[in-house]
This record gives C-alpha cells, sequence and structure tokens, in this order.
C-alpha cells in the first residue's frame, strides 16, 4: 500500500469578509479515520470543502501523499485531487440506477472491469445494482454513496456528517458499518460530525474544531480524559466544574480533596473538571454527605441529581443502590483536570 | 435523495386511498366538459362514414398538411430548447452582466401573441412568410415558455451534486452533460411538449404567414362549411397528434424529483464569463430584439403611418373591458375546475380521476374552433339557454387552458404532504373543511399562478370568442383580427398594443416574482 499522508497547514477562509478558518493545521497519517468534530457553524464543513477541492484556500498549504495540492499561487481542482467525498444524505444521482451511481466516476475500462460490481459486493449492495434510488432504504442510499466515492480508489475519503439524514438505530448500524469497511479497506479518512459518540465509536483520531480552530487532536481517551480546554471537555461529554486550590498533586474542593492529573499547575486557584462517573458511593464514614434529589434509572447505571458540598449536578451511581436511599456518602475517584483560572 | 423525500413519496404514492366524496363529485364537471370536444369529434366523424373517412384522409392534402404541422411541431420546439437553454445557462450560472434585465427581457415575449409578431413580421415582407419564417417567428415566441421552466430547473439543482461529480473527476463539460442534463431534462422536455403542443393548434400566426397546418385546414372547413365532416375528421387526426405529447408530459411527471427537507444554503457556483461576456451580452440583445424588438416597433410604425390609423379608435374602451370582462372570470372559473383534478391525482389514487387528469392535456393541442363547434353543437341539442352567453365561452375557455393551470397548481400540491390534511382531519374536522383550513392555503402560490397564466391566455383567445361570444361583444383580439382581415393595419395596431402592454404587466410581476424566491 502506498504511503498516504495529509497536511494541512495554516489554511484560512472568509467568506464576505468574515474570516471562517482562522489558520487550520491539521496531520493525518495514512490508513487513519480522523473524526472532525465540531458544533454546527465551526467551520469544520467549510474545511472539508477546501481539503475536497471545492473552493480555494485564502492562504494556507495541502499537501496529499506527498503532492501539494493547496499553496500559495495553486489551486488543484476537486475533479483532479483524487479524493472521494460522501455528502450529507447521500446524494445520489436520481436520474441514475445503483449501479449507475457507482459506476459515475470510473472509466468504461475499469467498469468493464467489474469495479461497480466488486463496490458493491463490498458495500453489501449485490442484487440491488439496478434499482433507481427511491426504490431502496436510506441506509442503503448512504452505502451506494460510499461505493460510489469508494470505486475510483481515492487516496483520502471525506464524509460530510454522511448519517444525518438517518434515524438513531440506523444511524449507528450504518456508521459501524462503514468504518467496519473503510478499516478493511486501509482507508485514510475524515468524516465529519457533531455527535461526540459517533467519533468516539468510529476515529482512531478526533479533531476537536471551535471557531474556526482546531482546539485539539488526539486519540478518543485523551481527548477524553485530558481535554485541553474546558470547552473542548463540553464537547466530548457531560463534565462536573468545581472550584479548588491547588496543593502540588491535589486540589481542595467542595468536595474534599481531589487528586489532579500530572502537567496541571500546583500551586493556586484552579476550576476542577469532574466526568460523572468519577463520583462514587463513598464507603461508609468516608467521604462528603450527599442528598439524592431526582434519579432516572438507565439500566446499568442510574442518573442522579445530588446535591453535595453546597451544589448540584448529575452523576451515575450504580443500578443497585436501594430505590429508597435519598441521602449517601461520595468520594472522588481518579485524578481531576485543572485549570488555572485566569 | 433525502429520506424523508422517500418517505414523503411512500406517503403520497404508495399507499392507495380513496379520495373523499366531495372531490370525486368535483373532478365530473371537468370530466364531463373535457369530454365533450372528444365525443363531438368522434361523433361527427363517425357519421361520415367509412367510405367518406377513407376518401377523406386518404388524400396527397392530408399527406401535406401532416407534412407540414409535423415539421413546426419538432422544429419550433427543438429549436427554442436550444436558445432557452443557452440563455438560461448564462443569466442562472454565470456572471452575466445585468443577469436580472435580460430575464425579464427573455421572459417577456411571452406578453405578445403568437399571432401579433406573426402579423407584425408578416408585414415586413413576404420573405418572413412562408414555412422558413413561421419556424423563425414561432422559435423567438416560443423561447420564453422553455426559458423560464428551465431556470426554475436550474436554480433548484443541489450544488451536492456538482461537488460529488468533482470529487469523482469529472470536468465542468462533462458535468454539464452527466449531471445538470439529465437533471433540467424533465423540465425541459415538458415544455417542449407544451409548446409542441401549441404549435399543433395555432392558427392566428400560421394564417398570417400562410402556412397551411391541420388546424389552418380545419378553420378554412369550417368557414366553407359550418359543422363540416371533414373539418371533424382532421380534428380526429390532431387528437391523435395530440395523445404521444399529453401522455409524454405524464411520464415525465411520474419521474420528476422535487427536494423537500432542508433544502442546502448554499448558492450555486456562477462561472466567470471573462471576455465572453461581451459575446453574450451581444447575444442577449440580439434575442431580444428579434423576439420582442422587432414585433414592437413594427407595431409603432403601424401605429404611427398606417393610412388606416386612428380608424375604429373609439372600440378601444369597450375592447379592453371586454378583454378583461372575459379572462377575469374564465381565470376564476378554470382555476376553481382545476383544483379538485390536481388533488384526486397528487393525493390518492384511480383510474378515473387518473384518465381525468390527462384528458385535459388531450384536448390542450387542439384548436380553439374544435371545441368551441363542440359547444354549439351540445348548447343547440342539450342546453338551448347556454347557447349565445357569456358563459358558454368561459366553459369553452376552461377546457382550452385547463392544463395551464393544473401544471402550476400540482407544483405547489407536490410540495404539501398529504399529513396537512390528516392533522386536520385528526383534528376534527370534517373532509372538506379540512381541505380549505390546512391544505388550501399551501396551494395559494400554485393556485395564483394559474389564475394569472390562464388570464393572460384567455386575453389572446381567438377562434373560439370570435364563435361564440354573444353579439356585440369586442375584444381585443377580436377587433384585431377583424380590421387585420380587412388589412386595415394602422387601424389593427392599437388593439394589439393594448393587448401587449395589457399581458406585459403580469408576465413582469411574474418573471421577477419567480427569480425572486429563491434569492
Amino acid at each position: 500500500m502506498t504511503m498516504r499522508f495529509l497536511s494541512v497547514e495554516g489554511i484560512r477562509k472568509s467568506y464576505r469578509g468574515h474570516e471562517i478558518l482562522h489558520g487550520v493545521d491539521l496531520k493525518v497519517e495514512a490508513g487513519t479515520i480522523l473524526a472532525l468534530l465540531g458544533q454546527s457553524g465551526c467551520g469544520k464543513t467549510t474545511l472539508l470543502r477546501l481539503i475536497a477541492g471545492f473552493e480555494p484556500a485564502d492562504s494556507g498549504h495541502i499537501t496529499l501523499d506527498g503532492r501539494v495540492l493547496e499553496e500559495p499561487g495553486r489551486h488543484v481542482p476537486a475533479e483532479r485531487r483524487h479524493i472521494g467525498y460522501v455528502p450529507q444524505e447521500g446524494t445520489l444521482f436520481p436520474h441514475l440506477t445503483v449501479a449507475g451511481n457507482i459506476g459515475f466516476g470510473l472509466s468504461s475500462t475499469q467498469i468493464r472491469d467489474g469495479r461497480v460490481e466488486e463496490a458493491m459486493r463490498l458495500t453489501g449492495l449485490g442484487g440491488l445494482g439496478a434499482r433507481m434510488p427511491s426504490q431502496i432504504s436510506g441506509g442503503q442510499q448512504q452505502r451506494t454513496a460510499l461505493a460510489r466515492a469508494l470505486a475510483p480508489r481515492p487516496s483520502l475519503i471525506l464524509l460530510d456528517e454522511p448519517f444525518n439524514a438517518l434515524d438513531m438505530a440506523l444511524r449507528r448500524s450504518v456508521c459501524a458499518d462503514v468504518v467496519a469497511l473503510l478499516r478493511t479497506q486501509g482507508a485514510t479518512a475524515i468524516l465529519v460530525t457533531h455527535d461526540p459518540q459517533e467519533a468516539f465509536d468510529s476515529a482512531d483520531l478526533i479533531a476537536v474544531m471551535q471557531s474556526g480552530r482546531i482546539a485539539q487532536c488526539a486519540d478518543p481517551a485523551t481527548l477524553y480524559n485530558s481535554p485541553a480546554d474546558i470547552d473542548v471537555a463540553r464537547m466530548t461529554g457531560p463534565v462536573i466544574l468545581l472550584d479548588g486550590t491547588l496543593h502540588g498533586d491535589h486540589a481542595d474542593t467542595m468536595l474534599g480533596r481531589v487528586t489532579v492529573q500530572a502537567g496541571a499547575p500546583t500551586s493556586g486557584r484552579a476550576t476542577i473538571l469532574l466526568r460523572r462517573e468519577q463520583i462514587v458511593q463513598a464507603e461508609p464514614g468516608q467521604g462528603i454527605a450527599a442528598t439524592i434529589h431526582r434519579r432516572m434509572f438507565r439500566g446499568d447505571h442510574i442518573l442522579a441529581q445530588v446535591q453535595a458540598g453546597g451544589m448540584e449536578f448529575e452523576t451515575k451511581l450504580a443500578s443497585n443502590i436501594p430505590t429508597s436511599l435519598t441521602s449517601l456518602h461520595i468520594s472522588v475517584q481518579g485524578a481531576a483536570m485543572a485549570y488555572p483560572v485566569l | 435523495m433525502s429520506n424523508r423525500l422517500a418517505f414523503l413519496r411512500g406517503q403520497i404514492r404508495g399507499r392507495s386511498i380513496r379520495s373523499p366524496l366531495w372531490l370525486s363529485l368535483a373532478i365530473l364537471l371537468p370530466f364531463g366538459l373535457v369530454m365533450l370536444p372528444i365525443a363531438y369529434v368522434v361523433v361527427r366523424g363517425m357519421e361520415a362514414g367509412p367510405s367518406v373517412i377513407v376518401s377523406d384522409l386518404l388524400r396527397p392534402y392530408t399527406l401535406h398538411l401532416l407534412v407540414n404541422t409535423l415539421i413546426i411541431a419538432t422544429s419550433v420546439p427543438i429549436l427554442a430548447g436550444i436558445i432557452a437553454i443557452s440563455a438560461a445557462w448564462f443569466t442562472e450560472r454565470c456572471d452575466l452582466a445585468y443577469a436580472r434585465f435580460w430575464r425579464v427581457a427573455t421572459a417577456l415575449p411571452l406578453a405578445m401573441p403568437a399571432y401579433v409578431s406573426s402579423f407584425a413580421w408578416s408585414s415586413l415582407g413576404p420573405a418572413f412568410q412562408e414555412m422558413g419564417g413561421a419556424i423563425l417567428i414561432l422559435t423567438f415566441y416560443s423561447v420564453p415558455l422553455v426559458y423560464l421552466p428551465v431556470c426554475a430547473a436550474l436554480r433548484g439543482l443541489d450544488p451536492s451534486f456538482e461537488d460529488v461529480a468533482r470529487s469523482l473527476g469529472q470536468g465542468r463539460v462533462q458535468i454539464f452533460r452527466r449531471v445538470i442534463l439529465p437533471q433540467i431534462r424533465p423540465a425541459l422536455a415538458g415544455a417542449g411538449l407544451l409548446v409542441a403542443s401549441h404549435m399543433l393548434a395555432e392558427f392566428g400566426a400560421l394564417s398570417f404567414l400562410r402556412v397551411e397546418t391541420f388546424t389552418t385546414a380545419i378553420f378554412e372547413q369550417y368557414n366553407a362549411q359550418f359543422n363540416n365532416q371533414t373539418a371533424a375528421l382532421l380534428s380526429g387526426v390532431l387528437m391523435v397528434l395530440c395523445m404521444p405529447i399529453a401522455f409524454g408530459e405524464a411520464r415525465l411527471r411520474r419521474r420528476r424529483v422535487a427536494r423537500i427537507g432542508r433544502g442546502n444554503a448554499r448558492a450555486l457556483p456562477r462561472l466567470a464569463l471573462g471576455r465572453v461576456q461581451i459575446l453574450a451580452q451581444a447575444g442577449f440583445m440580439a434575442l431580444t430584439a428579434l423576439s420582442f424588438g422587432v414585433p414592437l416597433v413594427t407595431l409603432g410604425f403601424w401605429l404611427a403611418e398606417g393610412t388606416s390609423a386612428g380608424h375604429g379608435i373609439a372600440q378601444i374602451g369597450p375592447a379592453l373591458l371586454g378583454s378583461l370582462g372575459y379572462a377575469l372570470p374564465g381565470a376564476a372559473l378554470t382555476t376553481l375546475l382545476a383544483i379538485p383534478l390536481v388533488l384526486a391525482t397528487t393525493y390518492y389514487r384511480g383510474h378515473l380521476a387518473r384518465f381525468a387528469d390527462r384528458l385535459p392535456y388531450l384536448v390542450h393541442g387542439m384548436p380553439g374552433i374544435v371545441v368551441a363547434l363542440a359547444a354549439v353543437w351540445f348548447a343547440i341539442r342539450y342546453a338551448g339557454p347556454l347557447y349565445q352567453t357569456s358563459l358558454l365561452v368561459l366553459l369553452v375557455y376552461a377546457v382550452l387552458t385547463l392544463p395551464l393551470a393544473q401544471s402550476s397548481i400540482r407544483a405547489s400540491a407536490e410540495l404539501v404532504p398529504r399529513e396537512l390534511d390528516e392533522i386536520a382531519r385528526s383534528l376534527g374536522h370534517a373532509p372538506f373543511r379540512a381541505f380549505v383550513r390546512a391544505t388550501l392555503p399551501n396551494l395559494m402560490p400554485g393556485i395564483a399562478a394559474a389564475a394569472s397564466l390562464v388570464a393572460l391566455q384567455s386575453m389572446r383567445e381567438l377562434t373560439a370568442t370570435l364563435l361564440l361570444a354573444p353579439a356585440g361583444t369586442v375584444t381585443l383580439a377580436t377587433e384585431f383580427w377583424n380590421f387585420t382581415a380587412d388589412r386595415a393595419y394602422g387601424a389593427a395596431a392599437p388593439f394589439a398594443a393594448a393587448l401587449v402592454l395589457l399581458s406585459g404587466v403580469p408576465v413582469t410581476i411574474f418573471t421577477l416574482r419567480s427569480f425572486r424566491v429563491d434569492e
């Protein structure tokens, strides 16, 4: 397999005098699936469109596999980049059959060589080649769009929130199918999404985008456990924020003494960040007193609204605690992130 | 295609729910009206007997008519299509300077009835007569009929399709051929079929230009002998020619895909014209000059210089009122009749409804004179009091213009999900009331468009008005026709000018509005 390597450096883009991307840097190794995670309007789709080459960047460099696609004074148009693209809602050509859609980017020689059938077999669309897009299900439409992008064997595949149009249950399973397929192909892919769960499920690396910049790019566990800032933490899951004072490797908070992760400042006031599952029921006689105000049974855990240390927050408790229990002791497990108060 | 759309289509087409009683009853009236000319042609044709049918139709003359009719009905839509698609491409997808102005200018010939522009051109000299002139003049007349729907289709395209095609390595020309053209083909072909059916029914213009087709021949026959069997037979042939057009339109419509759901907010990219800009400007100038400028200037010449200028000018007020007096109620009646036809086929299933919906398209290619004679035939035999009344004229207008109203209303109806009606029903409204409260308000854009198109078309209607209107009725169209028949061009010109001005107002507003919707 050839070495594929995408490098994006200092990309800027403005629309009508309003800058959307303020110098984006991104590196993707060959065979990596990267999720571009961010809220709507953060610029993630714009970045994807610039990588695809649909529009030129205002400044910055993009290289793919050693080939310069974008630099000042040079813009390789989309049709010569050999980058696959799966847009929102699939966007199948309504006037072509499933096979017609998949063969759209292939030469007649490639079609004769059975590339369409190969792509259909890979994506589990066997037997549907003669159907029109309106005659297949939403999941099949999405897989057709993927097969169409994969058929010319692009060096990179871009997926722009491709599962948005699907309902929740279908969304998870189609996403899993797509990721499995991309992995068996050893494809390098960028998946745009606003759903952290989708990003965790599918990606080797997650780049969190915030107002036109990459705030952090890391593997899912690092991103979740050691977010670069509070906004990144919020983007990747619910958080509990506490005021604290740092003393070496720990901080004093309203929930008592909490261990902080290495690399944090060692003194001064800080915002301490906990994940919900870090709050646990304490052994009798330990921890601090808490009152349960409201509880929601979630099967494997109970999501409880808890009051403790003068504040109220949501936490996950073991699902076997008795229904009658309204007061208990809690403690914090594991190390917390600490961000200095500016 | 979006999931939601697939869902909606399933809702609309998949379930076979019978239409409510009020709707089934409401389609009977337009159905009966449209059946009338067909019944007339069949009954009168049959009365002729087999030997007359054979000897009348198997003549070299019939072949001559057939060839002429087919030449006009195929060459005009094709040429108009080529011009219209180029114009639409420049105004919608390129950075054409003064695009707003050129859009209106390209649509404006709609305000010029074909017989007025033919009169203007043919009065310039014999070079603009006969087949060549007819093809030229009718092509320029037809361009807006194709231009407007093609523009709408071009603007309705989802830019993602072009993105996907580019990411698959397709260049500009390939994208036009493989992505854009197939998507606008239904609009293009639908408009082409509409032009073809206009060409089959065209009388006034071809009569000026001395081209003999089935329609002009039918008119000649009726002039020679009222209620003529040969004419009925020729009408039968014309009706057969209309069939592929009527059913072709229906086939295209089934394939048409409306985009519902989250529209893409991103604007379609426009091509920079660079040096071609000046050429494009020259092209639009030439197009506007030929299709609108020349007829207008010629009218102005006759208005100022014609020897008979000023003659009959006192009639202009009454003629104006007469035209409006028929066009406006005609528009109201036709729209009212078209609504149930559209609803019955868009939201429900049923063979009768589908047939009733197709029938008007079959009759649309028939000349007004056949429909008018069918009305006379029916009124004299079965409905005496109707004869020589304005109501009969309005009913004939309705038969002639129903497809225009149906197409406009259907465009709106296809965007209104049937769930609206079902929700209203679940909230306790009876079927008709549910329709009035929930569906009807959402159909209003289509209904307004339908009414203005029908009013425009009725205002220029000539043959049926000449034949049917109560004694003493004057309209702009009939006065124009009577003066030109006496070669009193100067006297005819003011009526044509008034007609063009009157039509120009709704055409301009309509064009500006249709373009503003997505800007």
